[in-house]
């Protein structure tokens, strides 16, 4: 059965149905739905939801809560995320399991609280220290985000990795019908030989990111890397929309992906066939899959409620194949389908150049 | 090490992985290593126990004990624990801290946690220095006490006040049992073990947060022998930091 | 609809959050415009930070709306703003009034605080229930919001709105399965049911005299 819901609360529900049932967290516009919905919604499965004192100790909750080997989660918008750093790089060395959504909202600073995508570095490059990477997923409707959740999950507890949900303001706020996937036994999910649970029945267990052997840590380094690279072989994810015989590709994700395919029908009414090529992996990005993309139109063009940062992905996927022009809004402004359109025609007759 | 001491833990604690320490002489650090190790064993616990270790000279700790453990970063291990506790409460949780850890860039997370009453046990380790990162200033170092970021003393003008934090903590309604404790003579060995005994029932008892304080040394960074250190802690820290139960909610909570 | 059969120049809408209060009492206003000429939206949502009433300020302008809320920029702050000038709105006999109230008992809290000035005025208050809603799908869920919400804005309710929905999904079977739902809770807590909400568009008729409604909050796409 279809309900209404609102993206936040969507995106918890869906964590839930995932087998998560340890939420920890601090209020922060714009995705206090999420939180507060789990407030409401864990004591009726059996769950435990908490209301950290801080961003810094909700992290660390969380990874102590992974260290037992439980699926747990947070939601968070950008000021949060960015004190959850410290964390997020201690359990990478970790390797703990735990899935983030950050709700981006405008930076830098306290900036606003409408939408933004200009926590895509942070995300997909680091933003806490050391030779880490996350998993970051990007949907683009509200029932992606449900469907992503499973996932998220799933690859989490697959690869020992964090992942994060990146969604912004608008697909937090807006309602939408949904469909949930059936609920999962939060004992059903694989169990882990790794975990702390009491050196009852093994050997007394380690989990740290700490080695103080240089070689020792190096070791665990390639380990992660070695990790990364199956991440990159086996799951990158994106969605090609118009792409085939198209006068010019945009590049987008999340909610400027959706405005994008608006923008698609606009301008086909003006004759302009555009694609589009979503990347639902932010990191691993698809870069080959963009490369080939370049091959068929003269002009890439990053479109992003930031100023350029996919852009630079964008740049080396390409690889100098075809122009990549770039138009974007930030700090809470959301750009309209029809001033992406006004960009598409720039860059056909040439003022707007990559 | 006394003598004395030495013989009331000479046995080797089951829940002691057997790994050498690797505290200099004289560090109180190994004495309650052994201490909570026994209390462990003798509450038949070391099946369910998880630790958390700081950061700080007993970055180590998670080794030298025979249990599943982690490291938390620098002033988090309450956060951690309390994850812990919350994804297993069943199972027994307990931290190991300095002062540096514990009462500067973690006082957020300790003070949650007792508030909360969250039922995991601290050891806290008041040495009123930095061990690990080269004898600098605590919150805990004592007025005048000259370290390598207080050459001059350290002065109540610049610096503020040696940071009580078993008082503190004890005005916090979740803290079920908070006592100060040290480690010096066979029978302050005795009343610590106690104390850490206590505070572990405490946790088994599902009453709230417990925490003891032990007084220790570090002549490596005090730039005093082993004996002289003892002396030091017993005439100037007990001043600034009396000895005793600050808080035992146990009756009420029972 | 014609509200001035309610008997009554003050509106009043709450309800669950997401149950579709603003999209009402937008609605409302506008409806009540083509009778009266003094209209005023009194946006007291100050829990959610978009798709608020205030943010269709200028379009409601242009209908002859006055929308009372936290002035200019402000209006984009997450902070719980009520202006003096939104009392004086609600007892001014010269004004139809609607008022947005955020959702749950969080968003009707603050209606404690204008307590004063909404006794001294007749009003209607209208719960909206949407069944498709979390947290809002069965008889004792509902009950239970209301009384929860009653309590703490501190208010009677008069009326239950049937506002079953899907959004742009939503199919006559929807509505009739929420009716359903609605009418046993009104039976339950003898509070009669006003109206219920069809989107244009959809052709329906029902158990409940229908309040057509046009969809005016803004959509990027
Ligand atoms: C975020 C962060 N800042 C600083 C450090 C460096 N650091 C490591 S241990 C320590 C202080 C340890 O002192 P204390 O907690 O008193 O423990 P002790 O070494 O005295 O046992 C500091 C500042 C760190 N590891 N992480
Ligand atoms: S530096 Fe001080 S605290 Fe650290 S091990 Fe040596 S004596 Fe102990």
């Amino acid at each position: 059965m279809k309900m209404l819901f609102k993206g936040s609360e969507a995106i918890a529900e869906a964590a839930i149905r995932a087998g998560c049932r340890l939420y920890f967290g601090y209020p922060i516009t714009p995705q206090s739905e999420l939180t507060e919905y789990m407030s409401r919604r864990l004591p009726e499965v059996d769950g435990t939801f908490l209301q950290a004192e801080s961003e810094v100790a909700t992290v660390n909750m969380m990874y102590g809560a992974s260290c037992t080997g439980k699926r747990v989660m947070t939601s968070t918008s950008s000021p949060g995320f960015s004190l959850m750093m410290e964390g997020v790089s201690y359990m990478a060395g970790a390797e703990l399991p735990a899935v983030f959504v950050n709700v981006v909202r405008g930076g830098p600073g306290l900036g606003d609280i409408q939408p933004a995508q200009s926590d895509y570095f942070q995300a997909t490059k680091g933003g806490g220290h050391g030779d880490y990477r996350m998993i970051v997923l990007a949907p683009h409707t509200i029932q992606e985000s449900v469907d992503l959740m499973n996932l998220a999950f799933d690859l989490a507890d697959k690869y020992r990795m964090l992942v994060t949900i990146l969604a912004d303001g608008m697909l937090g706020q807006m309602m939408e019908p949904v469909e949930f996937p059936e609920m999962r036994d939060p004992n059903g999910v694989p169990k882990k030989d790794w975990a702390l649970t009491g050196a009852s029945d093994h050997e007394p267990r380690k989990v740290t990111s700490f080695n103080i052997d240089p070689y020792g840590l190096e070791e665990m380094n390639l380990r992660y890397q070695a990790t990364y690279k199956k991440v990159v072989e086996n799951e990158i994810r994106y969605e090609e929309v118009n792409t085939k015989d198209a006068d010019i590709i945009i590049a987008a994700y999340g909610t400027m992906a959706r405005i994008v395919k608006t923008t698609i029908h606009l301008a086909e009414k003006e004759g302009i066939k555009v694609g589009l090529f979503r990347p639902i992996t932010l990191w691993p990005f698809p870069y080959k899959q963009i490369n080939k993309l370049a091959d068929t139109v003269e002009n890439v063009l990053t479109v992003e409620m930031s100023y350029g940062q996919m852009l630079e992905d964008v740049k080396l996927g390409v690889n100098g194949k075809a122009k990549t022009p770039f138009y974007g809004r930030s700090g809470g402004v959301v750009p309209t389908p029809t001033e992406v359109l006004e960009a598409v025609k720039k860059v056909m007759v040439g003022d707007l150049n990559g | 090490m006394d003598s004395t001491i030495d013989k009331i833990i000479a046995k080797m604690p089951k829940s002691l992985s057997g790994k050498e320490f690797t505290y200099c002489p004289g560090c109180h650090h190994g004495i309650v290593h052994r201490l909570i190790a026994e209390v462990i064993d003798e509450l038949g616990i070391a099946g369910k126990t998880l630790m958390v270790a700081p950061v700080g000279c007993s970055v180590f700790a998670y080794e030298f004990f025979d249990l599943d453990g982690t490291v938390a970063p620098h002033g988090r291990a309450p956060a951690v624990a309390t994850g812990m506790k919350r994804a297993m409460p069943d199972r027994i949780v307990f931290t190991y801290q300095g002062d540096g850890d514990l009462a500067s860039i973690g006082t957020a997370e300790i003070v949650h946690a007792a508030n909360r009453g969250e039922n995991i046990t601290t050891i806290f380790i008041n040495n009123a220095v930095y061990g690990m990162t080269g004898g600098q200033m605590a919150p805990t170092t004592l007025l005048g006490q000259k370290t390598t970021t207080t050459p001059y003393g350290r002065s109540a003008k610049a610096n503020g006040y040696p940071i009580r934090m078993s008082e503190m903590l004890a005005t916090l309604e979740g803290s079920a049992y908070v006592e100060r404790v040290m480690v010096t003579t066979p029978q302050n060995v005795i009343k610590a073990k106690r104390a850490i005994k206590k505070a572990f029932e405490v946790q088994i008892k599902n009453l709230g947060f417990s925490m003891v304080e032990v007084l220790s040394t570090c002549p490596t960074n005090w730039g005093l022998t082993p004996i002289e250190a003892m002396k030091w802690l017993e005439e100037k820290m007990t001043k600034q930091y009396p000895l005793g139960i600050y808080v035992d909610r146990t009756k009420e909570a029972e | 609809m014609n509200f001035l059969n309610f008997k009554t120049r003050l509106f009043v809408y709450i309800g669950m959050f997401g149950s579709g209060k603003t999209e009402l009492a937008i609605n409302t206003a506008i409806d009540l415009r083509k009778q009266v000429s003094r209209v005023a939206l009194v946006d007291i949502d100050v829990i959610s930070p978009y798709f608020r009433s205030r943010d269709e300020r200028k379009f409601l302008k242009t209908k002859g709306i006055e929308v009372i809320a936290p002035p200019g920029v402000l209006s984009h702050a997450d902070l719980p703003i009520i202006t003096a000038q939104m009392s004086g709105y609600i007892s001014n006999p010269d004004y139809f009034t609607v008022a947005d109230v955020g959702g749950n008992e969080d968003g009707a809290t603050v209606l404690g605080s204008i307590k004063p000035f909404l006794d001294s005025t007749s009003k209607s208050v209208f719960f909206v229930i949407n069944t498709l809603r979390p947290f809002s799908t069965t008889l004792e869920e509902i009950v239970k919001n209301i009384q929860k919400i009653s309590k703490s804005g501190k208010i009677k309710i008069n009326y239950l709105v049937c506002n079953t929905n899907i959004g742009s999904e939503t199919n006559g079977d929807n509505i009739r399965k929420g009716e359903e739902i609605v009418r046993k809770v009104s039976e339950y807590l003898e509070i009669p049911v006003a109206f219920t909400v069809v989107k244009d568009g959809i052709e329906y008729s029902g158990k409940f005299p229908v309040f057509k409604l046009k969809r005016y909050l803004s959509n990027l796409w």
